[in-house]
């Protein structure tokens, strides 16, 4: 008899430690590409800390309270699986979109950025509230909605009103997903909002087969024969800004196996140059992405000097702004469609597939 | 100063490949195209501006005979802004894709100074036609604001850069119409100098001495409004020029002979325009300085010495 | 020179009338009222500004409405009380804008021009004063140039609205002096109105005087009225 009872504790004490083990482990590999967020579990409990990319600091941090685990004093607290979420950015829509919980969502910023058509459509039959910018309306909006959780870009300061509505019970979660400057490493953050929704299986899937994908490419990639040497960027005033050699946008053409003309220069955001810089060192240039003009007319109605780019001549250009919200909502958590399009742009010699998923050649 | 400037830039030219830019243009010379449509544009559009603005601003002091006037003072270059705005800041397809900017403001300016000139028609006194150029101007500026609340943060900025003012927006190809109407301009501004002389001692007196004031307002505004509109569409609106060197050529030259005035305005106005831009190029690789902000930085003090002096 | 005929003054409502004046060249006239009364209306009647709201003002048998800009500016000129602050004007400049009805487009002046302003100069005494600016002046200084500026424009008719207005004793006297002496000697019609009685009864000069009880126009010959007469008829 008391045999039976010490194998029963040791079964139980073994298997328990086996569980325990396997939270665990989830904390060793849960975030591999993003910076500026980890998931932490330590035992049975959650933790979600959000860093900020200036400070490298951790910005805020959040107890994942599921049912029945006991309150937290000492740090914000989510309960989790939420019920409700105000997703203030594009992004965070098309990741919610992946995790079939567009109808967790309560709130959205800009009716005009929106391309998701039920989002659209809840939109008009006043299902889902847009709040325009951040003012003081807003987040009149956001009580009356009840939500449980906001999502906004940070940008190293408060939600406005944000204690009252920590007060009200909403949670404000700054998202630096748009500072992440690896592809995948903006994809990882659906992974947050698998947490949040109580849909973390599912998150890490969803981003595991994204990323399995996306490497195949880049290793597809570099297979090619040639790398067609590409500029990017546009005219605002006077000034060109150009991605710069450290940017997410480099390190995209990077993958592509692309021959990016600013690709030495230092910097994560854009390079600001005069436009006979820009023509000077790009005159000859193959190829142009991403001019921020929907046709040619549209181009050279902002800049008829564009004429002079060979790239214009040839019409080696390419552009995803006449699909820009659907572009804005989807390529986030869809890093491998953007990585095909250029591969099926610059590398006709690989087998890739034969259709564009964002970028358009240019036309007249 | 000419020299000085269009040599200002990323490299050196030398006179042959000017010689060849001009005459027989390959548009796949890099330094070829970067001379005719980057440097010469931006020194012709420098000439134009600076001397167009200075001698409006010239006209409309002695209009209204006081030195504090500028060639905004009838609100002419706000139909610039406003239509600038149309086509920078709203969806209107109309503005975004069949005209640019430049097209769109041109036509602001048209309208606009129709509508100024239609009022100079009727108003008697100066200070009513003064109270409509504000008004005007204060109503597009409302306007813009609603605009302005409507847009994205993208949009705002790139309307907020076309108000720093700019030479380079203009293209070689752009050159005749502009010296079209500039000249057309400067036909007219000669038959004002004898006006614009009597003017000085006030419309009454000038009136009484068989000018035909109605008809000279008429004139000035009309000319005023070519220049600053086509300068304005061009270049977005450019601070103080038209302020402060008419100024300084009354000071320099210390009379009221108009034939010096307009003389001096125009070359000072030049100058003082190219110089300023030669600044924002020879700063480029500190600092991306807007046009406006130096000829601000510059023309602000020299105007504020000048309310002193006046008020001494 | 100038025939005034059943003239209602006035700029909206008729402040007085004017049944038959004539006034001739050679002659000074100076108009006395009191303030409000109609003075000023008078004067910008005169020089065209103003339309009478009944009847015309004829000029060398022209009716003045029907007369151009160009041609009243040869009949007429008019000086003010006060001139208008100009910087860098210099008075030899001011006095030749007198010339502007007679130059050509581009306001070039003539040796004849040059001639008369230099003329006008003389007549005022003031050629010693001719390169300093208009602003650098004294007040009579300024109102004797603005008067050589009228005479530079070679008009049969001067008016002028109390050009004594601001000035002391001695240049009253002495602008008074100058005005007759025009009248008189370069054969013009001079009409100036006047708050200053005392030295105006001292001169020869006929009187002009709004009537306030009855609202008419009437004119006296020199000597005729003594002050009591003049202040009890206009005030």
């Amino acid at each position: 008899m008391k045999f039976s009872y010490v194998f029963l504790f040791i079964f139980l004490f073994t298997s328990c430690k086996s569980i325990i083990k396997k939270e665990l482990t989830v904390k060793g590999e849960a975030i591999k590409y993003a910076t500026n967020f980890k998931i932490e579990k330590k035992g049975l409990f959650t933790f979600l800390k959000i860093i900020n990319p200036e400070t490298k600091q951790i910005e805020i941090e959040y107890f994942l309270k599921k049912v029945g685990q006991p309150n937290r004093e000492d740090m914000a607290t989510i309960k989790v699986p939420i019920k409700s979420i105000a997703a203030l950015s594009s992004t965070h829509i098309g990741m919610l979109n992946k995790l079939n919980s567009l109808d967790n969502i309560l709130v959205i910023s800009d009716t005009n950025y929106i391309s998701n058509k039920s989002i659209k459509g809840k939109c008009r039959s006043g299902h889902i509230k847009s709040i325009g910018g951040e003012g003081i309306e807003s987040v009149e909006e956001i009580i009356y909605s009840k939500v449980n959780v906001v999502c906004y870009s940070g940008f190293g300061k408060p939600f406005p009103h944000q204690d009252k509505l920590k007060r009200l019970g909403i949670n404000c979660i700054p998202n630096y997903d748009w500072r992440e400057y690896h592809p995948l490493g903006k994809a990882e953050w659906i992974k947050l909002f698998g947490v949040l929704l109580g849909k973390e299986k599912e998150a890490f899937e969803y981003f595991e087969q994204v990323e399995k994908a996306y490497n195949n490419l880049v290793e597809l990639a570099k297979g090619s024969i040639s790398s067609p040497t590409v500029f990017s960027g546009s005219l605002l005033g006077d000034i060109w800004y150009a991605p710069a050699g450290e940017s997410f946008n480099a390190k995209l053409y990077e993958d592509a196996h692309l021959n990016y003309i600013y690709k030495d220069s230092k910097g994560t955001g854009s390079l600001s140059k005069s436009f006979e810089e820009v023509l000077l060192e790009n005159q000859n240039t193959e190829y142009w992405l991403n001019p921020n003009a929907v046709s040619f007319s549209n181009l050279l109605n902002i800049q008829p000097k564009m004429t002079y780019f060979k790239a214009v001549k040839n019409k080696k250009v390419y552009d995803y702004s006449s699909q820009m919200n659907f572009f804005w909502e989807n390529s986030a958590i869809e890093p491998q469609k953007v990585l095909s399009d250029l591969i099926t742009i610059f590398h006709p010699d690989l087998k890739s597939v034969d259709r564009l998923y964002f970028y358009q050649q240019l036309k007249d | 100063m000419a020299i000085l400037h269009i040599t200002e830039g990323q490299f050196d030219l030398d006179l042959n490949l000017m010689k060849k830019a001009l005459f027989s243009f390959d548009s796949t010379d890099t330094y070829q195209v970067i001379f005719r449509d980057f440097r010469l544009p931006r020194l012709f559009m420098g000439i134009i501006a600076g001397s167009g603005l200075a001698i409006s601003g010239l006209l409309m002091q002695t209009l209204f005979n006081n030195p504090l006037a500028g060639p905004y003072i009838l609100g002419i270059n706000s139909g610039a802004s406003l239509f600038a705005a149309f086509s920078i800041m709203t969806g209107v397809s109309f503005f975004t894709s069949q005209f640019g900017t430049i097209a769109s403001s041109l036509l602001g300016a048209f309208i606009f100074g129709i509508i100024i000139l239609s009022f100079s028609l009727f108003v008697r006194s100066r200070i009513s036609l003064l109270l409509i150029g504000v008004m005007l101007g204060s109503f597009s500026g409302a306007l813009i604001t609603v605009i302005q609340s409507m847009s994205n943060a993208f949009q705002l900025k790139k309307f907020t850069i076309w108000t720093m003012g700019s030479l380079q927006q203009v293209s070689f190809s752009d050159f005749p119409m502009i010296i079209l109407f500039y000249f057309i301009a400067l036909f007219l501004l000669v038959f004002t100098i004898k006006p614009l002389n009597t003017l000085v001692i006030g419309e009454e007196a000038a009136g009484l001495l068989g000018i035909p004031v109605k008809l000279v307002r008429i004139i000035l505004i009309f000319i005023t409004a070519i220049l600053t509109g086509l300068i304005t569409a061009y270049c977005g609106p450019i601070a103080f020029v038209g302020l402060a060197v008419p100024n300084l050529v009354k000071l320099l030259f210390k009379t009221q002979n108009h034939s010096t005035l307009i003389l001096g305005s125009f070359v000072f106005g030049i100058l003082f325009m190219l110089f300023s831009d030669w600044l924002v190029q020879f700063l480029w690789s500190e600092i991306h300085l807007p046009l406006n902000a130096i000829t601000s930085l510059i023309g602000a003090p020299f105007v504020i010495l000048l309310i002193l002096r006046k008020l001494a | 020179m100038i025939q005034l005929q059943n003239i209602d003054i006035g700029f909206h409502e008729k402040l007085f009338e004017i049944e038959n004046l004539s006034l001739e060249k050679g002659s000074v006239y100076v108009l006395i009222g009191a303030n409000g009364k109609g003075k000023t209306t008078l004067l910008k009647t005169l020089i065209g500004e103003v339309k009478p709201l009944k009847g015309d003002v004829i000029i060398n048998k022209k009716r003045l409405k029907e007369m151009s800009r160009l041609d009243k500016s040869k009949y007429l000129s008019f000086v003010g009380s006060k001139q208008q602050d100009v910087d860098f004007l210099k008075v030899n400049e001011y006095v030749s804008l007198g010339r502007v009805p007679y130059t050509n487009l581009l306001g070039s002046k003539t040796l004849n021009d040059t001639e008369k302003v230099k003329v006008a100069l003389d007549t005022l005494g003031i050629t010693h004063l001719q390169d300093k600016f208009t602003n650098e002046l004294s007040d009579g200084e300024k109102q004797l140039a603005a008067i050589a500026k009228a005479i530079a424009q070679e008009t049969d008719i001067i008016i002028l609205d109390e050009p004594t207005a601001f000035l002391d004793y001695a240049n009253r006297v002495l602008v008074l002096n100058l005005l007759k002496e025009i009248a008189v000697s370069l054969n013009k019609v001079v009409l100036f109105s006047s708050h200053d009685i005392d030295t105006v009864l001292e001169q020869e000069v006929k009187l002009l005087i709004i009537d306030k009880a009855n609202k008419k126009l009437k004119s006296f010959i020199p000597n005729l009225l003594s002050k009591e007469d003049v202040i009890r008829m206009a005030f």
